[in-house]
């Protein structure tokens, strides 16, 4: 019972003076409400930067050469054929593996002419890199096998040169050839991490690339990329292939000539950011509640000696010490929790939306707000009870003769 | 009722000592009307500080309807303050945020009765009183006179065995202050017991015993045969709205 009568009375003061519960519940709104608002985006920012990276997949790996061995200008050791044989050869587990061999070419279709990045990419790209046709269909190992001259077309490149018609089976010439679109994929979203391609690339077979590039010479890659079945694989890859282009290639200036990157490695440095990062804004947060918590307690300290007076009154009808200290901790704690929930609205709101305009995923978990307004309650009780238990300490007879 | 036996209280201000009370014997029966009268100074209120349980005293022995009170703790004290003794006051000391219904219903939320009931019993009490058409009103939009009213409803609302009251005419005019004195005549018709401080003998006259107070120590207790009527005094006295002022004149000629 007197939990509820407690509440009544408050909410009889908060009607009372609705300007000064205002600001007192201001403090706390905002301490609350942006620890809402950075969690909740913090959470779509880390999964969205998570869901991206899962898209690749954390046992991706790709070789390429070591700049850090080469000065500026310095004619750079690659990736011969042999090598690339035995990378497809001798590791266990690998899934998908695809070269990039990129050039700005010119392409033509019925005379609507354009200079293109053009990727030269093996069939396992479209996989590793979650890349999806919209329409058609990616490179099959059928294709390179019997020599197609084939290509997928990203959605810009094909409004250009096909308007509104349909791009499967038309045939675009470049590099001298006669290229025919099998597939057209759907339109690049903007994220954090990029193959390289934008919505105007367009895809051919490797070998066509190579050609291009090298001519009648030695075809040499610059990136080799590797995905594996497991994380234990991914491991064993990494030693096998260190061991190999070692033995190969050896040092130059004490630095290997290739190296080797996990999407591992970035996954977990990512994540190791966006922890500092939420720690920093947590304790920024955590600090606003505090000195909102004490600006509760200040306030909650002037309305006891304000109502000195009533606490007397209320002595003299019969309240207890217990009773006025139960009275002014549910003050405290209901201007905090209702200060809390309006912060929990805010934060909310800001939170979805900052999401919209960062097109992010809004994420919304029921336990950041129970545990916003779980905290909201602690700051009432910590900052509330001294003022209570001031009130409670007061003598009726003292009490009573303040004017 | 009441018992005091020796009952003294000495203050500390600053370096000096003040002994407020001296040594106090007083008993008060059942159903009797006491004024308690004295110059300022006199003790009268530190005296009704004690026996209405905000205060204890510093020696001697206060039995309440039996119990000796006077050892007793806060929280045993405030029981008795909220189920046996009911206090009006001079200022009436009543919360000006909440109307005068949930005035009268605080003793008995602190008593623990459930809404339904303090509702009622709070209304049968400003009935008593003749407000239950102001309930709803809150103290700054009723008169000093409703205003006290409402505090000796609050007083009487939890069925108290004795009530007190600390100069209750003291902030009204003296038409005013009569219809209150008249309430607490017809109170004690009804066989409250009532014990009143005053420093007025206008007042005092109408109860039935005066004890009076000087320095600390009782100085006199005398019981009045007559005490006189508040109410028939309303009726003799100039009210200024009903009366016509040249018939009074006219008639006296």
């Amino acid at each position: 019972m007197k939990i509820a009568e407690g509440i009544r009375q408050t909410f009889e003061v908060i009607a009372s003076n609705k300007i000064r519960s205002f600001l007192t519940m201001l403090g706390i709104n905002f301490g609350v409400g942006s620890l809402i608002a950075i969690s909740i985006v913090g959470l779509s920012f880390r999964t969205s930067i998570s869901g991206e990276m899962g898209k690749f997949g954390s046992n991706l790996i790709w070789v390429r050469p070591n700049r850090d061995a080469y000065v500026r200008g310095e004619h750079r050791v690659l990736l011969r054929e042999s090598d690339v044989d035995f990378f497809n050869r001798y590791l266990p587990g690998l899934v998908y593996k695809s070269t990039i061999l990129n050039r700005w070419v010119k392409v033509r279709y019925h005379g609507k002419g354009e200079d293109v990045s053009v990727f030269g990419v093996s069939p396992d790209y479209f996989s590793i890199f979650a890349i999806k046709v919209a329409k058609g269909r990616a490179f099959v190992p059928e294709d390179i096998r019997l020599h197609r001259k084939v290509c997928v077309i990203r959605p810009d490149i094909a409004e250009d040169l096909f308007g509104d018609t349909d791009p499967i089976g038309k045939q675009i010439s470049m590099l001298g050839h006669d290229y025919t679109v099998v597939g057209l994929t759907e339109r690049l979203e903007r994220g954090f991490l990029s193959d390289g391609s934008d919505n105007s690339t367009i895809f051919i077979p490797s070998s066509y690339m190579a050609r291009l590039i090298w001519g009648g010479r030695e075809i040499k890659y610059w990136i080799y990329l590797m995905r594996f079945d497991s994380m234990s694989n991914v491991d064993n890859a990494i030693d096998r292939i260190d061991n190999y282009l070692i033995n190969r290639y050896g040092y130059l200036r004490g630095e290997k000539r290739f190296r080797i990157d996990k999407m591992d490695s970035y996954i977990k440095i990512v994540d190791r950011v966006l922890n500092v990062i939420s720690m920093l804004i947590l304790v920024i947060a955590s600090i606003s509640l505090v000195v909102g918590g004490l600006g509760i307690m200040n306030i909650m300290l002037v309305t006891v000696t304000e109502r000195t007076r009533e606490i007397g009154i209320r002595m003299a009808v019969g309240a207890n010490s217990r009773d006025i200290l139960v009275q002014f901790m549910i003050e405290a704690i209901t201007l905090c929790l209702l200060g809390g929930g309006v912060g929990v609205v805010f934060g909310v709101g800001i939170a979805a939306l900052a999401c919209s305009i960062l097109k992010w995923n809004f994420l919304m978990n029921i336990l950041y707000v129970l545990f916003a307004l779980g905290i909201s309650t602690l700051i009432g009780l910590v900052f509330g009870i001294y003022p209570a238990y001031k009130a409670s300490k007061m003598m009726p007879v003292d009490a009573l003769r303040i004017e | 009722m009441i018992r005091l036996e020796n009952i003294k209280k000495t203050y500390k201000m600053g370096m000096v000592e003040v002994e407020a009370l001296r040594g106090i014997n007083l008993e008060v029966r059942e159903h009797e009307f006491v004024c308690i009268m004295g110059a300022s100074g006199s003790g009268k209120s530190t005296l009704m500080n004690i026996i209405g349980c905000l205060d204890r005293p510093t020696e001697g022995r206060y039995f309440l309807e039996g119990r000796d009170v006077s050892g007793l703790g806060d929280t045993e004290l405030a029981r008795l303050r909220n189920k046996k003794i009911g206090f009006v006051f001079q200022t009436f000391n009543l919360l000006p945020r909440i109307t005068a219904l949930r005035n009268v219903e605080l003793p008995l939320v602190y008593a623990g009765l459930r809404e339904r009931e303090r509702r009622q019993l709070a209304f049968d009490a400003l009935k008593r009183v003749g407000l239950e058409h102001r309930a709803k009103h809150k103290p700054n939009e009723l008169s000093g006179g409703q205003r006290q009213r409402v505090a000796i409803a609050r007083a009487l609302v939890n069925n108290p065995s004795i009530i007190f009251a600390d100069e209750p005419t003291g902030n009204l005019d003296s038409r005013t202050g009569l219809s209150i004195i008249a309430i607490f005549q017809k109170l004690h018709r009804e066989g409250a017991t009532i014990i009143m401080v005053t420093h007025e003998m206008d007042i005092a006259l109408h109860a039935g015993r005066i004890v009076y107070l000087k320095d600390g120590l009782i100085t006199g207790d005398e019981r009045i045969s007559k005490p006189k009527d508040a109410e028939e005094e309303l009726s003799r006295v100039a009210d200024l709205d009903n009366d016509a002022l040249a018939e009074a004149i006219s008639k006296h000629e």
